[in-house]
Order: structure tokens, then C-alpha cells, then sequence
């Protein structure tokens, strides 16, 4: 576990907002590539990553997660050395106030949300919901140095450095869905000196945030015969719905059912994770499941998708918590479905 | 190029039912064409054979606008409408239409109607009718109309009319098709239809091309006028060149290229951040394996009502942009 801390580490420290993944791809390629035979970056955004098991005529199997991350990028230079922003993904403005940001110009720098101190405030004004147009990014610079540095359309995302919380918690930026790319990398560790049933594609998609868009074009260029889709999933706080209680962080990975995923081939993750004794939760959604298996599933002509989910609380914020277990959980649950010969549709 | 605007926005060109509109584009593009055909969906493909055939490029003009499709006839002889594509109800309606075959009526909506209340189902035509059979002679379920074409010349050089989205962006594509010297790669001027209904036409016609590179033209709101906020674009400051709307976020490649020719050639460009609404681009970026995709947006003032409004000098300003595109490429 330690060795998924000091992945996700790395991996939570690269910028990557959705639409401009290409600031962080190559950063991403230095980290990973040498996981592959063979790898590529995509015009969307996406990496992506091939092992091949040498055997003629051997189906492959795809593992997606995502690389983008939610963000802003700049909507206007103001006087005072504000920047306007807009949101790139899903991002409640209530968690934005005095927060940290890093502005990825033509230099990095550090911003900060503007906040309105209670001392200023009419009675009763901090009961009201904030829009992200209320706020700004104060910088500390001049309107012209500022606008050297910036332009419309510079991205901006949070910072957050990773910490550990007690026992195999840990809290940081961008675990959606980074979290899942170091499952994935530490599964293909788990999987390096065994000899594979299947080759291997893996895909670390952009533009998931704003509408699954790496997703879809990369597994339409790998074309593969079946995938596995990793996301994060909202583990029970106390205000959340009743319906997700047994979403528990701790739990294991939590498998989907749903009509955007293969009821075959989750059954069969099932049996695997069964078998070898590890950890999983399972979980329902009818239709939608807000992750890259729709897009996957639909590519080319329908690709059997199971999707599997880490635990994580307070998602699309600076500080989502996710358990290393979990994760750990995730990588072995995937490792052994790879080495498993027995996916057959 | 006036006269082109002028003969598009004249011509009837509903969601869904675009030959009319097409077959004008068709004449005035064959002698510059390497290549023309129609798709299956109606898209009209013009092809121009590049300098360098390894790569191609797709620009994305789309002929269709928003307008109504016949429902029902009352018995009265009113016509009840639905709308197609992303219809201002209360800016649409006491003002004159026109259906497919030439026939005129008056787009109004139930009496008494709150403005809150005013949607698409409280809107009828009236072509003058007595009876549902009277009626009926002239108009059918499924029979599309749009409002009645109007050209205003304005101020400095800015004009009105309806329909300049984005007959404009037609007018762009075909002006800058006429004046490229060459074009670097092999290049697809693609005028696309059923944009408004979810960029249906753009979507196969990407997917047939699969371009390397793809150039949406499209109008984009203007944020210098009384009560819109938050919007940076103006009229008057250069081709918009896109970040994001919507449904896109444009690739980095194509915005810093479009920037780095804009500044070559001096031509006036501004960024837009568009906050609603989608464009063609998005479907080219996700064509197949994806590709590097971006829009060159003209700046309009009041979108999706009968008075959209330009400035000549920023439609200028584009189509350079884009023939700076077409015949210098990438790189």
C-alpha cells in the first residue's frame, strides 16, 4: 500500500483540467510509460498504453480510468489583479472561498478565491448560496503583469498537496480519477512477470469531466473485445442519500450493475474477486452511471464494459478521501481478471 | 462577400429540410471545387485537393436554422406549430413567416398567454385561412417554416438580419474558399445540416472524412450590449477565436495556431468563452479516433431572434483567419 501512496502521489501532482490535458500528458508518459510496450497521446487527451501477451489470434482487454480533473479555466483579466473564472466540470463554488489555486500561465502561479469577510456581510447574506460569478482569484499582481502572464483560456486548478490521514486513508486533489490509474498501475506491477491470456490496452482518458470525450475516441482507436472502466463512487457520509449506505470506504472495490455495462462480464468480476478471496461491494444504477462506461460500451460496435468503483468522499473538492485498501483492493481484484483466461463472451 | 450573405440568408434552409439553401451553396462553390457531393443526411461536401494530401482538414459551416414544423390544423384554420432547435418563443413571434412552399402566415400565440407562459405550444399561424380545409390546401402536417427572411443595413458597417446564424458562417467558408490561393492540406468545406437539433450532420459527415484537423464557423454571443454580463466577446474586435462553449472544448493546437496566424497577418482576433450552447466542433473533435478540433466564431448580437446583428468588419476578419488557415496549414 505504500508503494499506491507513493503512486497516487505522484500522480495527484500533475495538472491536467479537462480540455487541456496536454499540460500534464507528458509528465503523465515519464510516469507510466515504461508499464508499456507501446504507447501513444491522443488528440483528445488520452494516453494510451499496450502490453501484448504474444499469443496469436489473443482478445484484448481494456483498462480505463480517467486523467482529466475538474477545474476552471480564466473567463477575464480584471483591474487589481483579479482573474473571473468559469468551471470546468462539476464544481459546487460553496467549497471555493479562500481556497488555493495554481494558475498554469505562461509561468505557474498561486492564486487564492476571493472571500467576503463576515464583517462585511448583511445579515443573513451567509445563509445564501454563492455563484462561482460572486467570486474571483485575487493573484497580488497588476492588471499588466498579470495579463504577460495569463490569457483567456488559462486553465487554473486546485492545490492540494496528498496526505495521509489515519490508518490507510488518505486526502488530496484529483483522486477522481487519478486513484484509479495508480490501481491500474499497480495491477499491471502485480501482472509483469506473469504470462498473460490476453493483451492488455490501457486507456487514461481526457475530457471525462465534460462528457466522457477521451473515453470514446480512445477505445474506438484500441477497438478492444472487453473493458474494464475504473471510477471513484460517493462512499456514505451522514448526509448523504439512504440509498448509498452501503457504499462503505473499506469496503472494496464497488461493482456496477447496470444497463451501461455488461451484466455478463460484472458477473464474472464478481466470481473472480469471489474466488480469490478479495474484497468488493456491489452496487446498482439502473441507467446512468456518470462514468466512461456508456461511452466505452457504445464504441464501434459494443464493447462488453464492467465498471468498478473506488470509494471516495467529498468528490470534485481539494480534499477527497479515499482509502489505500480500497485501492489496493482494486488493483488485485483487476490483476487477477486479467491473468484469469477464462473471460469468454 | 455581401452578396453571398445576402443570397443565404434569403433562402429557406429549416432544420431537416436544407436542399433549397444547398443548391445555392452548390453553384456558387462548383467552380472553386476540386470536388462536390451531397451525403445521405444532406450535407453539401465540397472538396479542394491540398498541396500536401497526407493530412486533411474539415471546416464546418451549417446551413440549417431554427424554425417550426406543423403539428395539427385547427378547426378554425390556425396552425399549431413545434419547435425546431432552440426556439425564443417571445422574440419569434408577432412577426411574419414563411413555410417550405412559399406560402406566408403570422407567428402569434394564444391571447392572454403571460409572458412566463409563452413556450412554443402557445404559438399558432395564421396564413389567412377561414377553415381547416382551407388551410389544408396550402399547409400539411409536417410542412416546416421559419420567419420571413429580413437584411437591414445599419451603422458602420453592421447589419441585421435572421439567420445569420450561421449563414454567416457559410458566407465565410465560401468567401474564403474563393480567395485561397491553395490549400496545404486536402480540404473539406463541409456545410452541414441539422446543427440545431444536436449537430447531427456534422457527425457523419466527420465520421466519412475522419480529418486530421477540423475549423467549425459558427456566430457566438456578443456580450457588449444592455443587460448581458460575464460574456467578453464584442462586435467590432476581430474574429472570436473558440476556447469552449458548451459542448467543446477546443484542442490547444488549433487555438494557439489560429492566434499565432491572426498575429502574422494582423488580423484582429478576441477569445470566447461561451458558456451555453454547442457547435459543430465538438462532433469533428470526436469523430473516430478524435482529431484536433477548433471554431472560429463570429461575434452576433441577439442570437436566435429576427434581428441577429454583425459587424462586417469582424466577418472580414474571420474569413482571413480561416483562408491564413487553409493555405498555411499547422505549421
Amino acid at each position: 500500500m505504500d508503494r499506491i501512496y507513493e503512486i497516487a502521489c505522484e500522480l495527484s501532482s500533475i495538472p491536467a483540467v479537462s480540455g487541456r490535458e496536454d499540460m500534464g500528458l507528458h509528465r503523465l508518459a515519464e510516469l507510466c510509460g515504461d508499464y508499456f510496450d507501446r504507447y501513444e497521446l491522443t488528440p483528445v487527451g488520452s494516453f494510451i498504453g499496450r502490453i501484448d501477451c504474444g499469443r496469436i489470434g489473443a482478445k484484448t482487454l481494456l483498462f480505463d480510468a480517467h486523467f482529466d480533473e475538474v477545474g476552471f479555466f480564466v473567463s477575464e483579466i480584471c483591474e487589481g489583479g483579479f482573474l473571473k473564472v468559469v468551471n470546468i466540470g462539476g464544481i459546487d463554488p460553496r467549497i471555493l472561498s479562500a481556497s488555493e489555486v495554481l494558475i498554469y500561465g505562461k509561468r505557474t502561479i498561486t492564486g487564492v478565491f476571493t472571500s467576503k469577510p463576515p464583517h462585511l456581510q448583511e445579515p443573513g447574506e451567509s445563509e445564501k448560496p454563492i455563484k462561482l460569478t460572486d467570486l474571483a482569484v485575487d493573484t497580488g499582481y497588476l492588471k499588466e503583469q498579470l495579463s504577460e502572464i495569463v490569457s483567456i483560456g488559462t486553465p487554473v486548478a486546485y492545490k492540494s498537496p496528498v496526505e495521509r490521514l489515519q490508518g490507510d486513508y488518505i486526502t488530496g486533489k484529483s483522486f477522481d480519477d487519478r486513484i484509479c490509474i495508480a490501481a491500474i498501475l499497480r495491477a499491471l506491477e502485480f501482472l509483469k512477470e506473469k504470462e498473460l491470456p490476453v493483451n492488455i490496452a490501457v486507456q487514461f482518458s481526457g475530457g471525462e469531466e465534460i462528457g466522457y470525450k477521451g473515453a470514446a475516441t480512445a477505445s474506438y482507436s484500441i477497438n478492444p473485445d472487453f473493458a474494464v472502466v475504473l471510477d471513484v463512487t460517493n462512499a456514505y457520509v451522514p448526509d448523504a442519500p439512504d440509498y448509498r449506505k452501503d457504499i462503505k470506504i473499506g469496503g472494496g472495490g464497488s461493482i456496477s450493475y447496470s444497463a451501461k455495462t455488461s451484466r455478463k462480464l460484472t458477473d464474472k468480476t464478481v466470481a473472480v474477486a469471489r474466488k480469490n478471496g478479495i474484497p468488493y461491494q456491489l452496487f446498482a444504477e439502473p441507467n446512468r452511471t456518470g462514468t466512461n462506461a456508456g461511452a466505452v460500451q457504445t464504441s464501434r460496435g459494443g464493447i462488453p464494459t464492467v465498471l468498478i468503483s473506488v470509494p471516495l468522499k467529498n468528490m470534485h473538492t481539494a480534499n477527497e478521501v479515499v482509502s489505500l485498501l480500497d485501492v489496493y483492493n482494486v488493483a488485485k481484484l483487476i490483476s487477477e481478471l486479467a491473468a484469469d483466461g477464462g473471460i469468454d463472451l | 462577400m455581401l452578396d453571398l450573405i445576402k443570397k443565404f440568408t434569403a433562402a429557406f434552409s429549416v432544420t431537416g429540410e436544407e436542399t433549397a439553401l444547398r443548391s445555392v451553396i452548390e453553384k456558387e462553390a462548383a467552380i472553386y471545387a476540386d470536388g462536390i457531393s451531397t451525403d445521405p443526411m444532406g450535407n453539401l461536401i465540397v472538396y479542394k485537393k491540398g498541396e500536401n494530401s497526407g493530412k486533411k482538414l474539415m471546416i464546418a459551416a451549417h446551413m440549417d436554422e431554427i424554425g417550426f414544423v406543423v403539428t395539427y390544423i385547427e378547426d378554425n384554420g390556425f396552425i399549431r406549430v413545434s419547435n425546431l432547435g432552440g426556439i425564443n418563443s417571445i422574440s419569434s413571434s408577432y412577426h411574419t413567416v414563411r413555410f417550405n412552399n412559399g406560402t406566408p402566415g403570422v407567428l402569434v400565440f394564444d391571447s392572454g398567454t403571460k409572458p412566463e407562459d409563452i413556450k412554443a405550444n402557445k404559438l399558432f399561424v395564421d396564413i389567412g385561412a377561414r377553415s381547416a380545409k382551407e388551410a389544408g390546401k396550402k399547409i400539411k402536417i409536417g410542412d416546416t417554416c421559419a420567419l420571413t427572411p429580413v437584411f437591414q443595413k445599419l451603422m458602420n458597417n453592421r447589419f441585421t438580419a435572421k439567420a445569420f446564424d450561421d449563414r454567416i458562417g457559410c458566407a465565410v467558408a465560401l468567401d474564403s474558399l474563393r480567395n485561397a490561393k491553395k490549400t496545404k492540406y486536402d480540404t473539406y468545406y463541409v456545410f452541414t445540416v441539422q446543427e440545431e437539433v444536436g449537430c447531427r450532420g456534422s457527425k457523419t459527415a466527420s465520421f466519412s472524412i475522419m480529418p486530421d484537423y477540423a475549423v467549425a464557423l459558427d456566430v457566438t454571443t456578443a456580450g457588449d450590449v444592455p443587460g448581458e454580463k460575464n460574456q467578453p466577446v464584442s462586435l467590432g474586435k476581430g474574429a472570436a477565436i473558440k476556447i469552449k462553449d458548451n459542448s467543446v472544448i477546443c484542442s490547444k493546437v488549433i487555438v494557439d495556431r489560429l492566434t499565432a496566424l491572426a498575429e502574422k497577418h494582423k488580423i484582429k482576433y478576441q477569445y470566447e468563452i461561451l458558456t451555453a450552447g454547442g457547435t459543430d466542433t465538438s462532433s469533428m473533435q470526436l469523430a473516430g479516433a478524435g482529431c484536433d478540433a477548433g471554431c472560429i466564431s463570429i461575434p452576433t448580437r441577439y442570437i436566435h431572434t429576427p434581428m441577429e446583428t454583425i459587424d462586417f468588419s469582424d466577418v472580414k476578419a474571420c474569413s482571413s483567419l480561416l483562408t491564413a488557415l487553409t493555405e498555411e496549414g499547422m505549421e
